[in-house]
């Protein structure tokens, strides 16, 4: 069947913010489906909170709002633009649960609005696991053994029959959060109730745990005249019970035969078919019993996944933009696949290569957190690889991984010295250096059963990596040698690394095993004798991704290579993207002329532009990955676009930039380096409290943090020392000391520069005070209450250091203001976080521009010849940061100078308060809907700051809660409140007022501390229940201002578009 | 210690694979096959007799061999040439390793092939009779391929079935002209509670018709469809008088007594992952393939004298080719691809219905 041409507009819901669980992959599907459309003809209205995503883009769509995703908002959107149909099964979980909502509600029809793709019934079916099993349990599909609970005591009776180990998953709930295995019923309690915690229906289902068992994902896509295909099987490394996030996953399917596959392809086209989902792609997921075969279904989502996103990138399939065309009525056999042009979409990928995936952890920066992997993910990225085995891919996602780690025989002295006992412990728990514990103990040559019954990891992949630990490399052709996982770090001697390196060949992505000619530039490295493609002769620029998501380093920069990407095209370059992360944008074959899918290791990034001999590789774009590589790129004779080492190294090296800056009479705060206690003391006592405390080499768990007294600095030498095993806290290398600036303003410049002329494309002020992070910090676009001479001084200053450091491209700065002097706290010669979003603000297309400048173009060049910088509208513009503290719930969320934030929201209004007001709705914090009341518990030190604010609230109403101590104080200011109990008081205590919404903001001011205290509980309490929780007289004043437009915010929607 | 493993053909087209085995040299028509699984299936079909298989998956063999996914009673492929196999299955169900299996019948397999340069080399040249081994230069391995059987004309379709010529209790059983039937198809026929006998491709018509077979099912087979010329003569004489479904070398067959032309493809199709479209079925089916040659395209029906109208039945949708025939009037029908599956989907089994309506009379023409 055609296109429908019935529907005129469509609405795309995108996913938010990137969270765990939900990150980019969801960018990616939407746009691949709001470009589908808006090709076909469609009028497509778009809706996310997340400034830094592609699909917000003004061409992506006709009306783009970024504005929060919640019903109130969304109910708005679809009155004003009367889109004729939804599609909600693009944007994860979240868009798919405020569909569902939206639908519950009426509005969907009260608006004559279709729900394309699958039904509202069929969600519900596929998403209710009690529905889900009823009905695959009806067409004779064996889910678990379950009851479904819906309250404690059920679920406690239930349990009790089901038996030992179970498995708990509440219903709705986006990664498995709050999901569990329980052994025992000492565990059962706490894990019951948090279980019901994380449901918003109040349901839980409890299963016979199949915790061990192989695990394999479908991917499924279906069309409505009923044809299916699977686009690709997924294979987990690490079995059932650690989430197929966290998991590291394998495609094609490994160690299934025919049979065995048919059968669960049938029941996963079986599922699609009785569950009624109409068209789209779903993934489908088993368990299958390693002993006998026996299968069951898990869960099926019903919609575009992590997964999709995943095989998209593993066959050259793009699932989502299928999804979208086939929601509005083509069919499979009408669709072309788009690698080799010529054949149909309704095929089933093959591939003559193998994928893997291992997602990327931060636990060290949460370091209450033990890293065991479950059911809950708590990956926050990902790499992918592709390669001619399973052995040389894995070794590819691990340099992949940025980890330092240059293979599968690179094994820590850490698991060399372990015992036997620690090292079996190391392969029974699953943990993100379980596989460099499996490595180490196949060097040891332990007999590989034992390390598969230890893991449940199936034989086969064990086997596969054995064979790299069995080889004499002296009498081992090399084609062997590459193939099970041999790198030029594993070689002694040169000529055998140039050998190995002259088998290197790169090979199409194409879908069918080279049955049919592929055009597609989508490649990848691996062992062999021919090359699929040749390099052009053309003008062209290789662009260096930013690898895997982690926290500091996520969308933002994909959204600066992608934009970097087209500026090449459009200015006539072949634009050349090197990347590892599969979730991404600049990960798809239609994003730049070639794609290389490799690690950003040096290795493989040498040998592509040894092939490609570009004219100039960008290494501005990507984030800290690229930069790192700089040197390297210098040194082997290629040329760095733009900014040269130097600058690099001026921002870089303390010592350089210190000059620098006293050169430019710009003022830093002063610093020391500690080599020991001594000394430590000494510059403490030099600079005076507060300090910046951090080890000049990162490692794991080892952060900065702001230390204000004597017990706070020994508190900071006991977690340093307790890291290292002979409790010395200097082991690891020197501290650095940095004045802490107190009552500061900070300030983040974005600029580019030709060298000459400079172009600040924004200056944004952050709301929280100094010592967060500015990643973690709410930052205002343009600055609210900075006078004119200061905006003045910091754009002299900023343009002062650019030109001092002779920018060519992008320049992030980041400043504080102290009783109106302005600092600097560093410069980053590269593509910022905030880049995107001042892009999207402002209307001026910097990234773009910037990338031209860093080819030689002068900023007057592109003005005249471009429109990336003629925009002169700004709206007010709030960003606030999203956390993942529903993962790590022995975490404080308390803010410091370590980021914690996995994503972004943005809010934009005409006023600051209408702006703050959305960026709070957006991040989970709807202030309207709770009783007017302020809870206020401070510190000693800070209580006199915050006395005017709180009269501000009274003024307004609030009710005033206070904890007995910041009561009485605010008694002796002539303030009357009540007074709450400790947490473990009778109610009310600081916890009941929250729990019963009596408050709509805690104003707390927290101390550094080891243990869980009642203000570690506040704080988690208030983020767990969607309650505002400031720290500053300023964020207290400011959310006054996001109070009283409440009424209004709804009034103040635009698309995009029409402003700028 | 690793060998040399190659293949040459007679224009020198070489490709170096590693061995850790020394076997002789033999000689086959190198082909690919782009099945992710179903390895065993693949290496037990008789269609692939005088054939050195690629393998383009990465790993082959690595859940082992099972006895009950045999497509007839041993390995009938002249070597198998792949990325790497696996000499240490694991499976549940898992008797043997590929290595072990192809040792116990002395066919020769490598690994360490770059098959994606050996698969695009087919593409773009076309399959060709290869000469492969181990441990030997290219001058002496090149002398093998004087003795290596053409391709045209390959007539081992006659031998490659196991069906005699003694028939007992024929009646109302199906016959399966045996030109080298894949077991699978024996299942599925079981599965529908059919009980079939296996017939010798030679046995004459009219012994044939004597049998009072329920219907006959022309089997899939190795070689040239036209160097069968008896057993086309043969079906010429059948059509009509009992329900006929033919597969793979059996549709070819059928198209070759109809009159129609079979020429032989460039590379073949060998595969699991074929989409094709049947009349009368809404959705495309994703369908196992493994053949050679192909049946003209009928772009539009033929009025044929004594058969009626035949018709386009099925077509691939990657290249368009012709994948069934039917000939509703003289209740006879045949597939290119394997709807029996083994190895492949399970999306052709309706495929035996119309055969199955013919038999029980039921069938709409």
């Amino acid at each position: 069947m055609p296109a429908n041409k019935e529907i005129k507009s469509i609405l795309i819901i995108g996913s938010g913010p990137i969270v765990i669980g939900q990150a980019c992959e969801f960018d990616y599907s939407g746009s691949q489906a709001a470009k589908a459309l808006k090709n076909e003809g469609y009028r497509i209205i778009l809706v996310n909170s997340n400034p830094a995503t592609i699909m917000t883009d003004p061409g992506m769509a006709d009306a783009t709002y970024i504005e929060p995703l919640t019903a109130s908002f969304l109910e708005r959107i679809i009155e004003k633009e009367k889109p004729d149909a939804v599609l909600p099964t693009l944007g994860g979980q979240t868009a798919l649960n405020l569909s569902m909502e939206l639908s519950e509600k009426g509005i969907f029809e009260k608006n004559n609005v279709e729900l394309l793709g699958a039904s509202a019934d069929s969600i519900e079916i596929a998403e209710n696991r009690w529905k889900f099993k009823e009905a695959m349990e009806e067409v004779g599909i064996k889910t678990l053994n379950a009851t479904y609970a819906k309250s404690f005591e059920e679920g406690l009776e239930a349990s009790k029959k089901i038996g030992y180990p179970l498995m708990l998953r509440p219903s709705f709930i986006l990664g498995g959060g709050g999901t569990g295995v329980v052994n025992n019923d000492k565990e059962l309690n706490k894990k019951l109730k948090d279980a019901f915690t994380a449901s918003p229906t109040q349901e839980v289902l409890i299963e016979e745990s199949v915790y061990g068992w192989k695990e394999f994902e479908l991917e499924v896509m279906r069309d409505s005249d009923g044809n299916g295909v699977i686009v690709c099987g997924i294979e987990n490394f690490d079995p059932m019970g650690v989430h197929t996030g966290d998991s590291i996953t394998v495609a094609p399917i490994q160690t299934l035969s025919d049979k065995e596959y048919q059968l669960m392809r049938d029941e996963a086209l079986l599922c699609l078919d009785t569950i009624g989902i109409a068209t789209g792609g779903s993934n489908v997921q088993f368990a299958v019993n390693p002993e006998n075969g026996d299968r069951r279904i898990i869960e099926m989502n019903p919609r575009v996944s992590r997964s999709s996103a995943l095989a998209s990138k593993a066959t050259g399939f793009p699932i989502a933009k299928f999804a979208a065309l086939l929601a509005v009525g083509y069919n499979l056999t009408e669709l072309k696949n788009d690698i080799t042009g010529t054949t149909p979409a309704s095929f089933e990928p093959v591939q003559d290569y193998v994928v893997v995936k291992i997602p990327r952890f931060d636990f060290p920066k949460f370091p209450s957190t033990d890293d065991i992997l479950g059911t809950s993910m708590q990956s926050v990225g990902e790499v992918m690889s592709i390669a001619s085995t399973f052995t040389e891919s894995l070794t590819k996602a691990i340099r992949s991984l940025e980890i330092g780690k240059t293979g599968i025989r690179n094994i820590d002295n850490r698991f060399i010295n372990l015992d036997k006992h620690q090292l079996q412990q190391e392969i029974n728990i699953p943990r993100p250096r379980r596989i460099f514990a499996i490595f180490e103990a196949i060097r040891r040559n332990w007999p590989i059963e034992d390390i598969s019954e230890l893991s449940k990891i199936d034989i086969w992949f064990l086997r596969e990596i054995e064979k790299s630990f069995n080889v004499n490399p002296e009498s081992t052709p090399t084609t062997i040698l590459k193939m099970l996982g041999w790198t030029d770090e594993d070689l002694d001697n040169n000529d055998s690394k140039k050998e190995l390196e002259s088998n290197r060949v790169y090979k199409l992505v194409d879908t069918c095993s080279a049955e049919f000619v592929s055009k597609t530039p989508y490649l990848y490295s691996t062992n062999g004798t021919s090359n699929d493609d040749t390099a052009s002769k053309q003008k062209k620029v290789v662009v260096i991704g930013s690898g895997p998501n982690r926290i500091g380093q996520g969308i933002e920069f994909d959204y600066c290579c992608v934009h970097g990407v087209s500026s090449l095209k459009e200015n006539g370059y072949e634009a050349i993207m090197i990347n590892s992360n599969p979730e991404t944008v600049s990960t798809d074959y239609d994003t730049a002329d070639k794609l290389y899918f490799e690690p950003l290791s040096w290795s493989e990034v040498k040998s592509v532009l040894d092939r490609e001999k570009p004219d100039s590789v960008i290494i501005q774009l990507g984030g800290q990955t690229p930069l790192k590589l700089a040197k390297e790129i210098h040194n082997a004779g290629f040329n760095i676009a733009g900014s040269s080492l130097d600058v690099i190294d001026s921002t870089e090296d303390r010592d350089l930039f210190q000059k620098l800056c006293l050169s430019q009479d710009i003022k830093q705060p002063s610093s020391k380096i500690a080599n020991n206690e001594k000394e430590l003391v000494e510059s403490v006592k030099e600079i005076g409290f507060p300090v910046l405390l951090r080890p000049s080499y990162v490692l794991g768990g080892r952060a900065m943090r702001v230390v204000k007294t004597d017990e706070e600095l020994n508190n900071y030498l006991d977690i340093l020392a307790g890291a290292e095993e002979d409790g010395n806290p200097f082991k690891s290398g020197p501290l650095l000391v940095d004045q802490f600036l107190t009552d500061t303003i900070e300030i983040d410049v974005d600029l580019i520069s030709d060298g000459k002329d400079v172009f600040i494309a924004g200056i944004l002020e952050h709301l929280e005070p100094a010592g967060v992070h500015s990643g973690d910090s709410t930052a205002v676009i343009p600055p609210y209450s900075i006078n004119k001479e200061m905006i003045k001084e910091i754009e002299d200053k900023s343009t002062k250091l650019a030109l001092g450091l002779n920018v060519q491209g992008l320049l992030n700065i980041q400043f504080a203001i102290k009783d109106n002097e302005l600092f600097i706290l560093e410069a980053n010669p590269r593509a910022s976080r905030t880049m995107p979003f001042v892009a999207k603000v402002t209307g001026n297309q910097i990234i773009k521009a910037g990338t031209l400048l860093m080819l030689g173009y002068t900023i007057n060049e592109i003005k005249d010849k471009t429109n990336y910088l003629n925009s002169s509208t700004q709206k007010i513009a709030i960003k606030k940061a999203i956390f993942p503290w529903s993962r790590f719930p022995a975490e404080d969320t308390m803010l410091g100078p370590e980021m914690k934030a996995t994503g972004e929201v943005l809010g934009i209004g005409k006023d600051f308060g209408t702006a703050l007001n959305k960026a709070y709705a957006a991040a989970g914090v709807e202030i309207g809907d709770k009783e007017k009341g302020v809870f206020v518990t401070l510190s000693d030190a800070e209580k006199p700051n915050f006395i005017e604010v709180v009269n501000k609230y009274i003024d307004l109403e609030f009710s005033i809660y206070a904890t007995e101590g910041t009561a009485s104080f605010l008694k002796e200011n002539n303030i009357e409140s009540i007074i709450v109990g400790r947490a473990d008081d009778e109610s009310p205590t600081s916890l009941t007022i929250i729990e019963e919404k009596l408050i709509s903001i805690v104003i707390n001011t927290p101390t550094f501390a080891n243990e869980y205290t009642d203000g570690w509980k506040i704080r988690r309490l208030s983020h767990e229940t969607g309650v505002a929780v400031v720290s500053s007289v300023r964020e207290a004043e400011a959310f006054l201002e996001a109070f009283l437009l409440q009424e209004k915010v709804l009034d103040d929607m635009e698309a995009i578009q029409n402003v700028s | 210690m690793y060998k040399k493993a190659l293949l040459i053909n007679e224009n020198g087209d070489e490709f170096i694979g590693w061995s850790t085995e020394e076997f002789k040299p033999i000689t086959g028509e190198l082909i690919f096959n782009t099945a992710m699984t179903g390895f065993v299936e693949i290496l037990s079909d008789p269609s692939y007799v005088n054939q050195i298989i690629t393998f383009t998956s990465s790993h082959v063999g690595n859940y082992g061999m099972s006895k009950t996914d045999f497509e007839s009673s041993e390995p009938k492929i002249e070597a198998a040439i792949a990325n790497s196999f696996t000499y240490n299955p694991s499976s549940w169900r898992s008797e043997k390793s590929i290595t072990d299996w192809l040792n116990e019948y002395n066919i020769p397999f490598s690994g360490g092939f770059d098959v994606r340069t050996v698969t695009t080399h087919l593409r773009d040249a076309g399959s060709d009779m290869y000469a492969f081994g181990t441990d030997i230069d290219a001058k002496d391995l090149k002398k093998f391929l004087k003795k290596a059987k053409n391709i045209i004309g390959d007539d081992s379709a006659l031998k490659a079935g196991s069906g005699n010529s003694e028939y007992i209790k024929t009646k109302g059983k199906i016959g399966i002209l045996d030109l080298g039937a894949k077991t699978s198809i024996v299942s599925v026929l079981k599965e529908k509670n059919f009980d079939t006998v296996l017939i010798n491709p030679e046995t004459t018509p009219d012994e044939i018709l004597s049998l009072e077979l329920s219907g006959l099912l022309i089997s899939n087979g190795p070689g040239d469809p036209r160097s069968l010329t008896q057993v086309i003569e043969n079906v010429k004489n059948l059509i009509g008088k009992l329900p006929i479904f033919g597969i793979c070398l059996g549709h070819q067959i059928l198209g070759l007594a109809c009159g129609l032309n079979v020429e032989k493809l460039d590379f073949g199709h060998h595969g699991s992952n074929h989409p094709v479209k049947i009349n009368g079925i809404k959705k495309a089916l994703i369908t196992s393939q493994n053949h050679g040659f192909s049946v003209e395209s009928l772009n539009e029906p033929i009025n044929h004298q004594e058969y009626g109208t035949i018709n386009a039945y099925a077509t691939n949708l990657n290249d368009g080719s012709n994948e069934g025939i039917s000939l509703w009037d003289s209740n006879a029908y045949s597939v290119q691809f394997h709807p029996e599956s083994g190895p492949g989907t399970t999306d052709g089994l309706q495929i035996f219905n119309p055969f199955i309506e013919m038999i029980e009379e039921k069938h709409a023409s």
